[in-house]
């Protein structure tokens, strides 16, 4: 059970893996800026619609590479009645 | 503003889309309302949507935040987001009876009552302050929009003597305003960044912190976070859900909470949800009342304190305006320009089919999209969404890496603040004030 040893922290009430966050987060900023300062036009009307687009990249990328710290069960509903 | 039919469509898809999207954020737990709903409408006002689109999907994913928030509170007693916190011990009692499903259900239902009683209730206000208007022949949003300076300095003091950490919130409004007021000059920042900064403050500095040991030991936890959800079967009847007095109650909870809606929505739950129900003696009765009747608070007081904001104030009376609704809420905001019908039309639109859709996918695959949503939806990927979009809005409004991290430096004042008990209402106020203590301070 090597795995359930693993240290997490807690954030938002959820157990959070703090490197993967950190790394998560820093390329998902670095992505977006790089692409907003080289690849959209400078002048360009849209600037924010096409920003969504590398911010929705890093966001599949994340949800793909970090997986959820949950152990979940499904119980059957035991009514008192 | 006329309403031609492309922008009634368009409204349609808003409400449609705002409601979808906003069920998954809601089941996510722990998600602060302000700090999801602010985004969003920021960047659909930044796209040019036109605002009686942007008014329909706000008012939508408020409608059914406050309403899937409570899905995986009953389920699984995690809170989904602030407003459900007042829910947990009720539910938590409710899940070891083994009723959790029931008290999703009722939960639910108390939303939709909730929902329901707002909008006639914003009506009855509206009419209240016309008639006393034409009573006493003055324009009261005309006298606040005058006054406002007044109103907002007002505004934060009465907010910090109604708030548990009196001295403390009203010490903080003079610096918080002169520190705002310097970023502005300073940086060139319109008011989006910092509704971005004091909206995910709390966040920012819980992260921030982390780099002092002492803080990080504390927060430490071993192993993934165990997580029982209780199966439950479909219900198609709203209407056999709750009993006469869950009804009657939450309808009278409804409308005092719509009559307080310049007071903060959480305290309000636990004032008159309490209050209203501990009379009570069974206790799985009263834990069943007071699920049902908070959740109505939730609903009705948020709707309330923005339909009223926008047709009678034309200012962000209500915590709900001045945090989760800011950019909407501006002064001088093309939000405030549109008629009294449009206004309604946005409103009905956006919580009628947002309820409607809500209550319908929670009764019907509430347990089911819980198990899905916790199972593949990383808080991790959640939380760095959130402040990537924040990073980029604050970007893009002056295309400077300072203005970003003098932001972030703020966020995580503003966040320390936060946790100290100043809450977001004050913060607010004494960021809509800081022009106007700025000049009588001669600064």
């Amino acid at each position: 059970m090597k795995k359930e040893e693993k240290k997490y922290i807690l954030l938002w009430s959820e157990h959070i893996d703090l490197v993967k966050f950190l790394i998560g987060l820093i390329i998902s900023i670095v992505f977006t800026l790089l692409v907003i300062r080289f690849l959209i036009p400078k002048d360009s009307e849209n600037k924010l619609l096409y920003s969504l687009i590398p911010i929705l990249i890093s966001f599949l990328f994340n949800a793909l590479w970090i997986k959820p710290k949950r152990n979940i069960k499904i119980e059957e509903n035991k009514d008192d009645n | 503003m006329t309403i031609d039919l492309l922008i009634l469509i368009q409204m349609v898809i808003a409400a449609l889309s705002g409601s979808l999207l906003y069920i998954i954020i809601g089941i996510i737990p722990g998600t602060d309302e302000t700090a999801v709903l602010a985004p969003l409408s920021i960047i659909l006002v930044a796209l040019g949507v036109a605002p009686l689109v942007v008014l329909t999907f706000f008012i939508a994913a408020m409608t059914t935040l406050n309403t899937t928030a409570s899905i995986p509170t009953a389920l699984t007693t995690i809170p989904g987001g602030v407003m459900a916190t007042p829910l947990i011990p009720s539910s938590q009692y409710l899940k070891e009876k083994g009723q959790s499903t029931n008290s999703m259900r009722k939960m639910t239902i108390g939303s939709l009552i909730g929902t329901l009683v707002a909008i006639p209730m914003s009506l009855l206000i509206f009419l209240i302050v016309y008639l006393l208007e034409k009573a006493f022949g003055f324009s009261l949003s005309k006298s606040i929009s005058n006054h406002s300076g007044y109103v907002y300095l007002f505004g934060a003091i009465f907010l910090s003597l109604l708030s548990k950490k009196k001295i403390i919130s009203l010490v903080s409004i003079l610096p918080l305003s002169i520190i705002i007021f310097y970023i502005q000059k300073g940086f060139n920042v319109t008011a989006t960044p910092f509704f971005l900064s004091i909206t995910s403050g709390p966040l920012v500095a819980s992260i921030v912190f982390l780099i002092f040991p002492k803080y990080l030991k504390n927060v430490e936890v071993k192993g993934n976070k165990e997580i029982v959800i209780d199966d439950n079967e479909e219900v198609l009847n709203a209407f056999k859900i709750v009993d006469k007095r869950e009804l009657r109650t939450s309808i009278l909870a409804s409308m005092l909470a719509s009559l307080t809606f310049f007071l903060s929505p959480v305290a309000m739950t636990l004032l008159i949800g309490d209050g209203l129900t501990d009379n009570v003696s069974n206790k799985k009765d009263k834990a069943f009342l007071k699920v049902t009747t908070m959740n109505s608070i939730s609903n009705s007081s948020y709707l309330v304190g923005v339909i009223v904001s926008l047709i009678i104030f034309k200012f962000p009376i209500s915590p709900a305006a001045l945090g989760p609704g800011g950019v909407i809420f501006e002064e001088g905001s093309i939000f405030y320009d549109l008629s009294f019908s449009a206004t309604m039309i946005a409103v009905l639109i956006g919580s009628l089919l947002a309820i409607s859709l809500t209550v319908f996918l929670s009764l019907k695959y509430a347990r089911k999209l819980t198990e899905i949503i916790f199972k593949y939806v990383s808080q991790e990927s959640v939380i760095i969404l959130l402040l990537t979009l924040a990073v980029v809005l604050i970007y893009l409004d002056t295309f400077t890496i300072s203005s970003v991290l003098i932001m972030l430096l703020f966020a995580t004042f503003s966040g320390i603040l936060n946790n100290y008990g100043v809450t977001f209402g004050i913060q607010f106020m004494a960021f809509y004030a800081s022009a106007f203590i700025a000049s009588i301070l001669g600064l």
